[in-house]
């Protein structure tokens, strides 16, 4: 789990430098079926919060 | 971090025999490590453990904040100690599952989970996921200074006061340009998240009532349907948050957490869950006391609010307590949720993220922290203010835009490229699929239900 030979002279893990952290890591490859899955899931939570703020609003009514 | 056997890690690692050049984040950072180092060396436990406590604290005890302590004392008031005490624990044990994640891939990847959402699944998923999150702080921001408003009046101190104090403090907290001094600072304040177990201590409930609610989840509460879904899901939305997924992820990195410090992540986490389950049941048992006082009626409390009324029915030091509670309970979540403002805007455009940076090396993560406080502010001055709707509904829309937070979570924490041997074992995900199973399923009931009487279908 822990590699000692990570870690620098300052108590830092190498990965952990700025200067690291700053450089993208490589993006995931999703297939057709999760793609459909988050955005079947970003179109419900659309609808759900849209659901909310209307009823929050017709109350203050 | 180290990646599975046979697997290339997605995170990049220098160049062997390259010098590290280290920016002033690092600088600070590495002093903070220099210090877990040497009391690991010695095996000093105790100071171990402080110096690794916070993200998880600081998590658990700001979303014990304004809305969530009204929506636990709504609750309370409304059907008194029954069912809802033991489901209060359940939603903590969820967050439990939940920030441990969080604090994983932070300690893990050291990037915050916006960085890694946008990264990892493209620019559109991650502006998707900020957006949520700019919206649902900006809410519950409002909801916060709310909470300080309401806890002020009841010491006759005016909205501009609690509006003022929100944004000094978030002036003060991040004026010193160290993630370290930050986080100590906050959780002195977070201490007197307390306040809430002497209300419930000072205003005398029958231990054995509360015993019996714990143990039986009885009596299980009646009347309308929309109020018990509402208080549900804003139960729901009061414990588990897109707030705390941002926040104690990116707080884990900007404290320099790795692998090797994960038992401790999970010790802040526990002991933050634990802290906020009694707190928050505390805030329970103190609104309990108004349920044979007219409680279903504390909608029409309006600006007056929980203080007032306790002060009335258990006596002028429970409201006060509760008062001084709220203020407490606004101002630490106006510190932590304007901070995870400040991480997911900056990450979502791959600015500097960091506390440890000045705010002219940091001017996106400083202006968006500040600027989210600021508008939240200026809202709570405008006159006539539904206040207890606005505090309940915050948690409700969180709970509705949570799912697809969750989601993205646990995508990254199953990401062995990201994670290597520290991904999600078979068991944990099931547990964690119930959640999000719930938590969705908990706000699109009452965003149904309540939808369909505002339209008169039912």
């Amino acid at each position: 789990m822990y590699r000692p030979d990570d870690i620098l002279p300052n108590h830092l893990e190498a990965d952990q430098l700025a200067a690291e952290t700053s450089r993208p890591v490589p993006r995931a490859t999703l297939s057709g079926r999760v793609r459909a899955a988050l955005w079947g899931l970003r179109v419900f939570v659309v609808i759900a919060g849209a659901m909310v703020v209307y009823v929050f609003v017709a109350n203050l009514g | 971090m180290s990646p599975a056997p046979g697997q290339e890690s997605a995170l990049a690692l220098p160049a062997p025999g390259a010098p590290p050049g280290l920016r002033h984040e690092d600088e600070d950072r590495s002093a903070d490590r220099t210090r877990v180092f040497e009391a690991r060396a010695g095996r000093r436990r105790w100071l171990l453990l402080w110096l690794l406590v916070g993200p998880g604290l600081l998590a658990m005890l700001g979303e014990n904040d304004g809305p969530s302590m009204i929506s636990y004392a709504t609750t309370g008031a409304t059907y008194g100690l029954g069912a809802f005490l033991p489901f209060t624990l359940l939603t903590f044990a969820m967050a439990l599952v939940c920030q441990e994640m969080c604090m994983r891939i932070g300690a893990v990847t050291h990037r915050g989970y916006g960085q890694l959402v946008l990264e990892r699944f493209g620019r559109v998923w991650g502006w998707f996921n900020a957006g949520d999150l700019v919206l649902t702080n900006l809410v519950t921001l409002v909801a916060e200074f709310v909470a300080m408003r309401v806890g002020l009046a009841y010491f006759h101190l005016s909205a501009g006061v609690a509006a003022g104090l929100g944004i000094v403090l978030v002036l003060f907290t991040i004026s010193g340009g160290r993630y370290w001094r930050w986080e100590r600072i906050v959780l002195g304040m977070a201490v007197f998240n307390a306040l809430f177990l002497v209300a419930a201590i000072l205003s005398h409930p029958h231990w054995g009532s509360v015993g019996h609610a714990l143990l039986t989840a009885a009596p299980f509460p009646g009347g309308s349907l929309n109020t018990l879904l509402l208080l549900i899901a804003s139960t729901v939305g009061a414990t588990v948050t897109p707030w705390m997924i941002f926040f104690q992820q990116s707080a884990s990195a900007d404290k320099g957490l790795t692998p090797e410090d994960l038992v401790h992540g999970r010790y802040d986490t526990v002991l933050g869950a634990v802290l906020a389950a009694v707190f928050g049941i505390g805030a329970m048992i103190a609104g309990a006391a108004l349920a044979g006082h007219g409680g279903t009626g504390l909608q029409g409390l309006g600006g007056a609010g929980f203080p007032a009324a306790l002060s009335r029915v258990s006596g002028h030091a429970v409201g006060t307590i509760f008062a001084l509670g709220l203020i407490e309970a606004g101002a630490v979540a106006i510190l932590t949720i304007s901070a995870s403002t400040g991480y997911a805007a900056a990450e979502s455009v791959g600015a500097p993220n960091s506390m440890n940076y000045s705010a002219r090396g940091a001017a996106i993560f400083y202006g968006a922290n500040v600027g989210a406080a600021a508008i939240a502010a200026a809202i709570i001055l405008i006159p006539g203010a539904p206040l207890l709707s606005i505090a309940l509904n915050a948690n409700v829309l969180a709970t509705v835009l949570l799912p697809v937070a969750l989601v993205f979570m646990l995508m990254l924490v199953n990401d062995r490229q990201l994670m290597g041997e520290f991904v999600n074992r078979r068991a944990h995900n099931v547990v964690a699929i119930l959640i999000v199973s719930f938590v969705a399923l908990s706000g699109t009931a009452y965003a149904v239900d309540s939808f369909l009487r505002a339209v008169h279908l039912i």
